[in-house]
């Protein structure tokens, strides 16, 4: 599964840091998730898009990594 | 696309929990360990040896109500990872006493008297293997 979440991030200048504290995740899951290594839970996946403020289908899309 | 900390690797802070049980794991080991000893080297009175006995199994108590909290609290990718050190862990102890077992009636190997604490050790030494295989696959 491909994501913008590095994209989406670095465009509010947050850390993974920053980012994982804000999801209660830790920065080697961010990391993870971002470099296709990972693909997150459908109730993180929410909470990422939430966070963004964009559906989840604009952040993930079901292309392989 | 180079963001802030995107070079970090390591995870030292999203490991610090594993402070508090190895610290009881540890104490709990030591604990046996003095236990043995003393049972070798004194003929304590009943009350005494059963106090003894009963600091290490209170000491693991510990360490498994630690390494608990430690999986609830831990993130998805966190369990993930203990769950594929556990996974690796647990057949990885059982084909190794397999092997050491089968390698002795084989009398490929002098006979060793496996005691706990070599079996302990192994799970131990396997699961810290498991981990260490299972992070280095989502860094």
């Amino acid at each position: 599964m491909k994501n913008r979440l590095r994209e989406l991030r670095a465009q509010r200048d947050w850390s993974q840091r920053d980012l994982a504290d804000r999801l209660g995740v830790s920065r080697q899951t961010i990391n993870a998730v971002e470099t296709g290594k990972y693909d997150p839970s459908l109730p993180l996946a929410f909470k990422i898009a939430r966070l963004m403020g964009r559906p989840i289908e604009g952040i993930f899309t079901d292309e392989p990594g | 696309m180079n963001t802030k900390q995107d070079s970090e690797k390591g995870c030292a802070t999203d490991t610090g929990s594993w402070v508090a049980p190895m610290a009881w794991g540890l104490g709990a080991g030591l604990a046996a360990a003095a236990d043995t000893a003393l049972f070798a080297l004194y003929h304590l009175a009943l009350p005494l040896r059963l106090a003894l006995v009963i600091l290490p199994v209170l000491l693991s108590l510990g360490y498994v109500t630690c390494v608990v909290g430690m999986f609830r609290r831990a993130d998805e990718l966190q369990r993930r990872i203990q769950l594929e050190s556990l996974g690796f862990a647990f057949p990885a102890t059982a084909i190794l006493v397999m092997t050491f077992d089968l390698l002795e009636k084989a009398m490929v190997l002098p006979a060793t008297h496996w005691g706990w604490g070599m079996l302990v050790g192994a799970m131990c030494l396997l699961w810290l293997a498991g981990y260490a295989m299972a992070s280095r696959r989502y860094l």
